[in-house]
């Protein structure tokens, strides 16, 4: 419609009047744009605008140039093709002659504002809808800010969040000034005491991350006014997705909070009301379909009240079934007048089930239409109750229809005890009509009934007053009617929670089964007591092996008896004490029986208390009832001792005994005293004919078969008639030659056997072979004979001794120690306790006891003569021996005397060593302690001296202070000298603390350096020279420093020219290597030796000052530290020192330190 | 002008430090023994003790735990002075609080330079 031609396009100007413009060419490329159109959708001049742009507008399709200039009278609308691009709304003019147009708008905030955007839903912040006939020129200046968006502030930033333009409202929310504004962030301006921060952090995140953020905050007018705002932030993005600055929108809901702040304070107000009913309560919010609640209405629900339910939550929780209803409810409720409305309810708990709920709510809001807004309401759980009476009413219905049928007598009585129903079979029980009891006590009319049938001193009516007194169960109470019927009577009261409600009485005729039972114990009783009487034992088993019946023979306690029925064999064995050898067999033979369906007899083996020996026999007997089924085993037991005893017979018994004898390991024969044999057995002679043969006659008999001589018959009956006239034991060893080299050697005994009127009736040989006895005796003798020989040549002597000291051998080396004659030790009686003092006696005597039980040689010292001047010392080792059968202890013995002077001598040596050094050190630090007080007196009044001087001869101070200052000097040397003697006294007395840590070596010795040696006091420099790398080592700073001090002193002690002494560093792995060199004298050869001594310095040192003990105090370091000090020297060239330390100190060293 | 109470059996060294402390514009007072040391401290409020540790009667170790334990001269502060170079002693004296521990010798532009700092 409109065209300025003549305007010239001033950017500025234009962009002051129009923030929102731009300027297309006729290909529709943007020529020009405001800064804030820029910032607001990213353009690049030139970008083509359908690139960029969507076009909302009235006629779809037109884009292009020409369209839009014959469309200037319509309003456009256009809106980035990005997420949360804002759009503009605005018009076309025509400018530069047709050549170009220029498009003015402002922000069309609908589409944002739209509530399904879902985020500032709650507040209907868009209502007033842009009108779209107002044109451009009417309305120019303020129509993009008072108009269409009087509520809403629009703020446009850049990247960093500066404000670059705000629309009015803004301002006069803020009542600041455009100027004030721009440049600065909303939260310089509007943030205050109470405004939450941490929501502008969050802004800032969610627009890095090119997300929009909405937010309802506290802020401050520039005068400090309070108001609240809600907020939403929108990211801007360009075509590549980087942020490029930001807009938000605020909305003043000062007055929607404050009717919030009201209205929850009356909802609170109500809430502590309603809660103390202990019911939940609830706010339903019908608009905005918002569901508040306490946290009861959680509880309730079984919930916790961290754990949110909303309103869809609670849909689907309402049990399918009700759910028509839940709607028709709330629907009539909203729709009523009164809106109130109550009604139960079924809703799923967490537990899954679903319960009961009475709702009853209530619409307390209206809106101007007459809608409801707002419902609010209590919610109980009823669902105990509810399900109680469903229980109740079902379990009626299907009781009534039960009992009806029942054959058993049934009352139902209220908690009056009023018959409220009776079943068909109780009436007839009792030939009663139901309506003379239904509705009456229980008591009163139908007990009297049952008394009818009964004696009076059984009186129901009395026992059941005591039965519904008690409220207790009652079963198998029997009554024997007068009639000859058996009535068993139960009563069981019912329970509901802790209310008595009643009971139900229950009446079953038992007549028969009465019957059947007496009969059947009758006849068990008159059979059991048979079986009882029987002489045997006799128990019967069911089929699992568990005991029905024991008679009285087979367990004669009453009580086991009882207590055995039912349990079976296990558990009666168990009670026994466990030993369930006996019922394994059992166990056989029972299932044998039970299985095999025949009788298992065994024999059990008893030995009583008495010690006579009891046989058992035992049978299982298989039971067979009428229809020919296995129904009962029956265990049978009988005493057969005299049965067994009777079965082993004489012939047998022999034959027995026979067959042991012929199996023993030794010769046994049996003469009569006429020197015949009576018995021969296998070991003596193996041949049996012979042993036949042999019965009856004598040994000359077997000295003819054998073909051997005969004089083994005459010796035997020598030893024979010997035996016969003592009547004792006799033995003798015979010697077999069984061919060249072996040799057989049997003993053998003589025993005579008498008889019962102490006669000799027959004679017994044992012979047993005690060849390889014999050997190994012999070969011991040999063994000893051979050691014997030994002994004799060596320098220690040897003895053997017994217990109490008695010598059986002797060497003569021992001889000559203990001074004894030559040969007397043969003569015996020589006791080795009598050549000891007391003292030694009783400890060798523990110590062959200690021997004897550990048979560990034990070792020890012997002092003889101890007063006299030919003091001996002995060592001594203990050994058992056991040569023969006795046993022996052999006693090592050597002369140590010699040995021993020789240690004494040298540890007394030590001993004045050791004082002596000690003597020394304490010289030297007493002395040197006592040195300091008068170095003290010299030295302070050498200072004050000076300062007298100095105040009173001002102009002479030059030529006495420099006198001063010498006698200052000296004391300073003599108290450093002090110092070292000190450090060296400690050294010797082994006084010095010793602690390491880990040092910088290279940075250790540039402190020492910048401290002493740059420069030194005769103005050179040391050199020093190191890896630039870090060596730590671990060292007492103390101590180290004292050496390296010590040795770069010396350094320029003892050299005077350049070139300046050196200092480096070497890293060995395991050890640093400090080198100290110098140019100076060297050491001569001839003082190598004693460098490291104390006091002793190089005879070359001439006038130079030393204490001598600089090296020593360096060596003892090195050595603290587990490394070492060496040198290189050679005289007037120069000495190179080594002080090589191990990075890591040995934990010994420390160890032995702390 | 502060008071500093210098305690010393050797009578030189008192009389030397004397000197010095009189001639920097200090008030010493001397004792020669623990004994004359409590009689001064009984009737005068000093600023300051040095104190020797070898001494005939009592040790200066005992007369430094009294001076501390005593209500009325437990805010005094005290130097030891001794002659003792041992890493004990120094470690008894530092625990019953005294304010230093010096060795002798020692210059007396040291002793002067410490004094002077005791009482910024």
């Amino acid at each position: 419609m409109q065209s300025y031609q003549h305007i010239e396009i001033d950017d500025i100007n234009l962009g002051k009047l129009f923030p929102f413009y731009f300027v297309l060419d006729r290909t529709m490329r943007i020529v020009k744009c405001s800064k804030i159109v820029q910032r607001l959708f990213c353009f690049n001049h030139l970008d083509d605008i359908n690139d960029r742009f969507k076009l909302y507008a009235p006629h779809e399709g037109f884009f292009k140039f020409e369209d839009i200039t014959s469309n200037l009278d319509n309003q456009h609308v256009f809106g980035s093709k990005d997420a949360y691009g804002i759009k503009l709304l605005g018009e076309f003019c025509s400018i530069a002659n047709g050549e170009e147009l220029l498009f003015t708008g402002h922000p069309y905030l609908e589409d944002i504002l739209d509530p399904n955007a879902n985020l500032l839903k709650p507040y209907d912040l868009f209502n007033s809808p842009i009108s779209s006939k107002e044109t451009l020129t009417s309305n120019l200046k303020n129509h993009y800010d008072t108009n269409e968006l009087k509520n809403i502030s629009l703020i446009i930033n850049d990247e960093q969040g500066n404000i670059e333009w705000c629309n009015r409202v803004f301002q006069q929310l803020t009542h600041y000034a455009i100027n004030e504004i721009l440049g600065k962030r909303p939260r310089q301006l509007i943030y205050g005491p109470e405004s939450n921060y941490v929501f502008a952090d969050h802004v800032d995140t969610m627009v890095q991350d090119g997300k929009p953020f909405s937010f309802e905050n506290i802020g401050y007018t520039k005068e400090g006014e309070k108001f609240w705002f809600s907020a939403k932030v929108f990211p801007i993005l360009n075509k590549d997705g980087v942020l490029s600055g930001r807009f938000s929108l605020l909305k003043d809901i000062t007055q929607d909070k404050l009717n919030d702040i009201i209205s929850s304070e009356n909802e609170l107000l109500l809430k502590f009301t309603l809660e103390s009913t202990g019911d939940a309560i609830f706010v339903y919010d019908i608009i905005r379909k918002k569901l508040n609640y306490t946290s009861k209405y959680q509880a309730m629900l079984g919930y916790d009240e961290l754990e949110l339910l909303d309103e869809d939550v609670l849909q689907s929780l309402v049990h399918p079934e009700d759910r028509e209803i839940f709607r028709l409810m709330l629907a009539q409720s909203f729709n009523s007048n009164d809106g109130f409305q109550s009604f139960e309810i079924r809703l799923k708990h967490k537990t899954g089930r679903y319960k009961y709920y009475l709702f009853k709510g209530k619409v307390i809001n209206w809106d101007k239409a007459g809608k409801p807004v707002k419902m609010m309401g209590t919610i109980s759980d009823i669902d105990k109750m509810k399900q109680a009476n469903l229980a109740v009413r079902a379990l009626t219905e299907q009781l009534q229809n039960l009992i009806e049928h029942l054959n058993v007598g049934i009352l139902f009585i209220n908690n009056e005890h009023e018959i409220m129903v009776s079943n068909k079979a109780v009436l007839s029980l009792f030939n009663i009509v139901e309506d003379s009891i239904k509705n009456k006590s229980v008591s009163n009319v139908f007990a009297p009934i049952i008394d009818q049938y009964l004696e009076p001193h059984n009186s129901f009516k009395n026992k059941l007053k005591q039965y519904l007194d008690s409220q207790k169960e009652v079963t198998n109470e029997l009554f024997l009617l007068n009639d000859g019927r058996v009535i068993n009577f139960e009563l069981i009261p019912i329970w509901i929670e802790d209310d008595y409600n009643g009971s139900i009485l229950k009446f079953t005729d038992n007549t028969e089964q009465f019957e059947r039972n007496k009969a059947i114990s009758e006849t068990k009783q008159f059979y059991e007591r048979i079986l009882n009487e029987v002489p045997a034992d006799i128990v019967l088993f069911d089929l699992d092996g568990n005991y029905k019946f024991i008679n009285k023979s087979a367990v004669k306690n009453d009580e086991v008896r009882q207590w055995l029925i039912g349990k079976s064999d296990y558990d009666y064995f168990k009670a026994k004490g466990g030993d369930f050898s006996r019922y394994e067999v059992r166990k056989v033979h029972f299932n044998n029986t039970l299985y095999q369906k025949v009788e298992s007899r065994f024999v059990e083996h008893y030995v009583l208390k008495d010690g006579t020996h009891s046989h058992r026999l035992r049978v299982m007997y298989p039971c067979f009832n009428d229809q020919g089924q296995l129904d009962i085993i029956m265990g049978y037991g009988m005493d057969i001792t005299d049965l067994k005893n009777a079965e082993l017979n004489i012939t047998e018994l022999k034959n027995y005994y026979h067959k042991i004898l012929d199996t023993l390991p030794f010769d046994l024969v049996v003469l009569d005293t006429d020197k015949k044999f009576k018995y021969i057995n296998q070991s003596s002679i193996k041949d049996s004919s012979i042993r036949e043969y042999l019965i009856g006659k004598d040994m000359y008999d077997y000295c003819r078969i054998k073909g051997i001589s005969t004089k083994l018959a005459d010796d035997r009956a020598v030893l024979f008639d010997n035996v016969l006239q003592e009547r004792k034991m006799l033995s003798t060893l015979d010697e077999y030659k069984t061919g060249q080299l072996n040799e057989r050697h049997i003993l053998r005994q003589l025993y005579p056997c008498l008889n019962e009127a102490g006669e000799i009736e027959y004679v017994i040989i044992y012979g047993f072979d005690i060849t390889e006895q014999i050997q190994h005796q012999r070969k011991s003798e040999l063994q000893e004979k051979r050691l014997k020989n030994l002994f004799s040549i060596i320098n220690d002597g040897i003895v053997r001794i017994d217990n109490q000291g008695i010598v059986s051998f002797i060497n003569p080396a021992f001889e000559r120690i203990m001074n004894i004659q030559p040969g007397q030790a043969d003569e015996g009686g020589i006791n080795f306790f009598s050549y000891l003092e007391p003292i030694d006696v009783q400890i060798i005597k523990d110590k062959l006891q200690l021997l004897k039980a550990s048979n560990l040689p034990q070792d020890g010292m012997l002092t003889l003569h101890p007063d006299s001047d030919n003091v001996r010392y002995l060592d001594y080792t203990l050994t058992y021996s056991q040569f023969t059968e006795e046993a022996f202890y052999v006693a090592r013995v050597t002369d140590i005397t010699e040995k021993v002077e020789k240690e004494r001598n040298m540890s007394l040596f030590l001993n004045k060593v050791n004082d002596l050094n000690m003597s020394k050190s304490q010289f030297m630090r007493i002395t040197s302690h006592e040195l300091r007080t008068p170095l003290e007196i010299i030295l302070s009044n050498t200072e004050l001296l000076e300062m007298i001087l100095a105040r009173a001869l001002p102009k002479s101070e030059h030529d006495t202070s420099r006198m001063l200052n010498r006698i200052v000097k000296e004391v300073n040397i003599m108290t450093e000298i002090l110092n070292q003697l000190m450090m060296v006294s400690k050294i010797e007395e082994g006084k010095v603390d010793f602690r390491v840590e880990l040092v910088d070596v290279a940075d250790f010795i540039n402190e020492i350096k910048e401290e002493l040696f740059a420069p030194h006091s005769d103005g050179r420099n040391l050199v020093f020279k190191y890896p630039k790398k870090l060596m730590l080592i671990q060292a007492d700073r103390r101590l180290l420093r004292n050496a390296v001090v010590n040795l770069l002193k010396n350094a320029f002690k003892y050299s005077f020219t350049k070139p300046e002494p050196e200092a480096t560093i070497k890293d060995n792995g395991d050890f640093i290597e400090i080198l100290i060199k110098d140019y100076g004298i060297g050491i001569p050869e001839d003082d190598r030796e004693k460098l490291f001594k104390p006091f002793s310095r190089a005879s070359n040192v001439g006038t130079v000052q030393g204490t001598g003990i600089g090296l020593m105090v360096v060596e003892y370091v090195a050595q603290q530290h587990g490394g070492s000090i060496t040198y290189k020297s050679k005289t007037n060239v120069g000495t190179t020192f080594c002080l090589k330390l191990p990075k890591k100190v040995p934990t010994n060293l420390i160890e032995n330190k702390n | 002008m502060k008071k500093i109470l210098i305690i010393d059996d050797e009578h030189i060294l008192l009389d030397t430090l004397e000197q010095i402390f009189k001639l920097n514009g200090y008030n010493p007072i001397t004792a020669k023994d623990a004994k004359s040391a409590y009689k001064v401290l009984k009737t005068t409020l000093v600023d300051l003790i040095i104190c020797d540790i070898g001494l005939p009667d009592i040790s200066g170790q005992e007369i430094l735990v009294q001076v501390k334990s005593n209500p009325q001269t437990k805010d005094i502060p005290v130097i030891m002075l001794s002659a003792y170079t041992d890493p004990g002693e120094r470690a008894t004296a530092l625990s019953n609080q005294a304010a230093m521990y010096l060795t002798k010798p020692i210059s007396n532009y040291t002793l002067l330079d410490i004094v002077a700092k005791m009482f910024v």
